[in-house]
């Protein structure tokens, strides 16, 4: 493989690769199993993406669609027994400073408690940083269901936020 | 979109997600740098062995026949048209035993 393929696709690792365990990890229970999907999806996206019409649209789509496979194979099981232990250590989502640990804490469990259809459209739209029509295509609804959804979500999440401001 | 929900939209994106562990880049590299071989490559793969093999055991037919050509298989002995020996004749090669070493046949006894 060319050199400047391999550095391709690092940089769309680079660009998305964050919000897409962000992603995940709304879908999947275990951390392994967020990564799994990150892998499976990525590789997928990246070898199929010249049919693509919205490739970033398809990239989150793809993980998506391989966070909410729910087959898993023996090298997956196995790896989930090797790293039980470390799961509590990584189980926090967001990399926050420490003036931002409580704002941490306060988005993970509003988030939590969203729906999922709720939370993966806000994941997609703050953190992938798609558009209303790019989370339309990712979930197959049209964007204004999208765009409903999220403010949905922000309604939600607004008052768990200004709580937590509060404190 | 209000007001307030630009303030919400702030904070959620003044955190960030968690970067994606080092192993987890370094088995992507494993399957994108290294892609598996295509299946087209592996069925001509196939070819390419089974006809070299084929070849070989050709030529291992073809050496055989050179180095042993129609060679016939003995023939098996007929143990049906074995026919012992009668008493008198046994008797007989008994009494030229005179000629064979002493003590392996006793000379005596066909008189006896």
């Amino acid at each position: 493989m060319a050199a400047d393929e391999s550095e391709s696709w690092r940089r769309w690792l680079d660009r998305h690769g964050s919000a897409l365990l962000l992603l995940a990890r709304q879908l999947c229970h275990r951390t392994s199993d967020a990564e799994d999907a990150v892998q499976d999806g990525f590789v997928r996206f990246w070898r199929s993406r010249a049919r693509a019409n919205d490739p970033p649209a398809y990239l989150f789509a793809c993980v998506r669609s391989a966070a909410m496979d729910s087959t898993r194979g023996r090298r997956r099981r196995a790896r989930h027994e090797a790293d039980a232990a470390t799961f509590d250590a990584r189980s926090s989502v967001f990399a926050a400073s420490v003036e931002h640990q409580e704002l941490r804490t306060n988005v993970e469990s509003a988030l939590a408690r969203l729906p999922a259809e709720q939370r993966e459209v806000v994941v997609m739209k703050i953190w992938g940083e798609l558009t209303f029509a790019q989370i339309g295509k990712a979930l197959t609804i049209s964007p204004d269901t999208a765009a409903s959804r999220y403010r949905y979500a922000l309604a939600k999440l607004e008052p768990a936020l200004a709580s937590g401001a509060a404190r | 979109m209000n007001e307030s929900f630009d303030k919400v939209e702030k904070d959620l994106a003044a955190l960030r997600p968690r970067p994606l562990p080092r192993e987890l880049v370094d088995r992507l590299a494993e399957d994108l740098d290294h892609p598996p071989v295509r299946w087209a490559d592996r069925v001509l793969a196939s070819f390419v062995g089974a006809g070299a093999l084929a070849a070989c055991v050709i030529v291992g037919v073809v050496t055989w026949n050179v180095i042993a050509p129609n060679e016939s298989p003995q023939q098996p002995t007929d143990l049906t048209s074995f026919t012992p020996a009668s008493l008198a004749a046994y008797q007989q090669m008994l009494a030229r035993g005179a000629s064979l070493p002493p003590g392996l046949v006793d000379p005596l006894s066909a008189t006896r």
